[in-house]
């Protein structure tokens, strides 16, 4: 098991960036993609922002390859809208092949349709918008900066702190995962060498059951750490690093407002000419 | 002389926040693991889907949701994958599980019996009509052809649960065989407590995406035909792990969580 997308330092300008203006792109990517798309002539709209979030990507100089890794994991999904919507698009007369017969209102859906398929890839271009903005967020944001950024937005400390620390002890868990497997494996238990069926059925209950007993000894330890070192006493922690908003913070955080401006301004030029 | 104040932030729901933010992490790293395809989706539904479910079980009803949506987040964080839609997928696919699951162990107490039938009523009123009927034709929604098997098919999903919550099944056998110490009796509470947990997330998991992704009501109509063996099977899941799990847990020595079923 391996996290495909973490924190990596690099001097970039978006590694250097607020963690809220970060937050605002992804805010607004989602408040972009929730807004309904329902016609390819709506491509320039998610063609704008997708042209954004990849030129962050390379502005941050994250690796080619990881955005390929987003692409592969969400091939499926993607071929999936495709074919379906493909067959099942009420609005498409050009037939690409006709695997079967099977009328369902006003659409054969053993049709393929030219039109349901390019719906489709308008469809998992939406997804893939919206997919791309959370890797770059925690690609380029630390621990510390996460932090920082969540206080800023007036999130209670205790939420904040569960939310970073849970984050920072994802390797624990891969090492303790790793520890236990080890040790089952010792004991002729071995995960890998299962199908699926037999795997939900008997491997989990080996593997989690020591894990979650050790995550609780552990967490006994943090908690511990956490009373000594005062955490929970009233007034507002200090910071050890100081992150100020600068004025460059607040030229990017309006330039992603404008992109989101003139994208919704498509959309509606877009949706009127439509009728 | 200066007060000594409290700091009363240390424990949610009875549990400590080290425990809770542990088992978050935990179910953050399930993100990773694929588990059973999204029918009506085509990628997957991670680990996670089970871990939260476990997480009100393991941690009493209310620290089991917070970490079941602070482990949301966190595999949102890592997994953005299983998570498209980001944060409204944390919450839709990672958290509601544990909501549910805490109903449905919970329905004996008035609050979360009023809670969870509202639930139900809620959840019935939007997947009978929402997408297909309500934007219906002018957001581009033709009506299922065949709307009385729709109709059928998607009451499994609100009114088998508002069934089962109404009914002793609920208000008193569940509570008792998972509280009690018959561990036949033990396996036969989760499970139905699971499989009707399940049935009540699908409303909430599917109708949004159908809308988003402007689905066809043959389509849904499969999804609700697929779904009626698949969340009993990821149920029957979560039964296996939980049951040895919390009697695990009830033999570790560790300090009990209130309202934990361990």
């Amino acid at each position: 098991m391996q996290v495909p997308f973490k924190y990596t330092y690099r001097d970039t300008l978006v590694h250097r960036l607020h963690p809220l203006v970060k937050l605002l792109h992804v805010l607004l990517t989602l408040l972009l993609i929730i807004t309904p798309l329902y016609s390819i002539r709506f491509l320039p709209v998610l063609a704008v922002w997708l042209a954004l979030s990849v030129g962050l990507w390379s502005l941050a100089r994250i690796e080619v390859s990881r955005f390929a890794t987003l692409i592969k994991l969400l091939l499926g999904t993607f071929v999936f809208l495709i074919t379906i919507q493909g067959f099942t698009y009420r609005f498409g007369d050009t037939v690409i092949v006709t695997l079967f017969q099977w009328g369902y209102g006003d659409t054969n859906l053993g049709a393929l349709k030219l039109e349901g398929v390019v719906f489709g890839l308008l469809l998992s271009l939406r997804m893939l918008t919206a997919a791309a903005s959370l890797p770059l967020f925690v690609m380029t944001t630390s621990s510390a900066d996460l932090m920082t950024g969540l206080r800023k937005l007036h999130m209670p400390k205790v939420a904040t702190l569960m939310v970073v620390s849970a984050l920072s002890f994802t390797t624990l868990i891969f090492e303790m995962w790793a520890f236990i497997l080890d040790a089952q494996k010792l004991r002729g238990f071995d995960i890998n060498q299962m199908n699926i069926i037999t795997r939900l059925r008997k491997a989990y209950v080996p593997i989690v059951t020591p894990l979650v007993l050790l995550l609780f000894r552990r967490a006994n330890d943090f908690q511990i750490a956490l009373e000594t070192r005062g955490f929970g006493t009233p007034g507002n922690p200090t910071e050890v690093e100081r992150l100020e908003f600068t004025v460059r913070d607040g030229v990017v955080a309006a330039f992603f407002v404008a992109v989101w401006v003139l994208c919704q301004y498509l959309r509606v030029q877009i949706a009127a000419g439509l009728g | 002389m200066s007060e000594v104040k409290s700091s009363g932030g240390m424990r949610i729901g009875g549990a400590s926040i080290a425990w809770v933010t542990l088992y978050g992490a935990l179910c953050g790293v399930t993100a990773l693991i694929p588990f059973f395809p999204y029918v009506g989706g085509g990628g997957y539904l991670p680990l996670l889907c089970a871990f939260t479910a476990l997480a009100p079980i393991i941690l009493g009803p209310v620290a089991g949701v917070v970490s079941a949506l602070i482990g949301s987040v966190v595999g949102m964080l890592i997994a953005p994958a299983a998570f498209p839609l980001g944060l409204l997928d944390a919450i839709l696919v990672g958290t509601l599980p544990a909501v549910f699951m805490a109903m449905m162990l919970n329905a004996y107490k008035r609050s979360w019996f009023l809670a969870a039938v509202a639930t139900c009523i809620v959840l019935g009123v939007v997947g009978m009509f929402f997408p297909f009927w309500v934007p219906g034709a002018s957001a581009g929604f033709a009506k299922p052809e065949n709307p009385l098997v729709y109709w059928l098919l998607m009451a499994v999903y609100w009114l088998l649960p508002l069934i089962v919550i109404v009914s002793p099944v609920a208000r008193t056998l569940i509570p008792k065989w998972t509280q009690g110490t018959d561990r036949k009796f033990k396996y036969v509470g989760f499970l139905i407590a699971a499989v009707t947990a399940f049935f009540m997330w699908f409303i909430p998991l599917c109708v949004p995406y159908w809308y988003m992704f402007n689905y066809s009501p043959a389509v849904a109509t499969a999804a609700e035909i697929a779904y009626l063996w698949w969340l009993p099977a990821l149920g029957a899941v979560v039964t296996i792990i939980a049951v040895p799990l919390v009697e695990a847990l009830k033999r570790s020595g560790l300090p009990k969580v209130p309202g934990a079923l361990w």
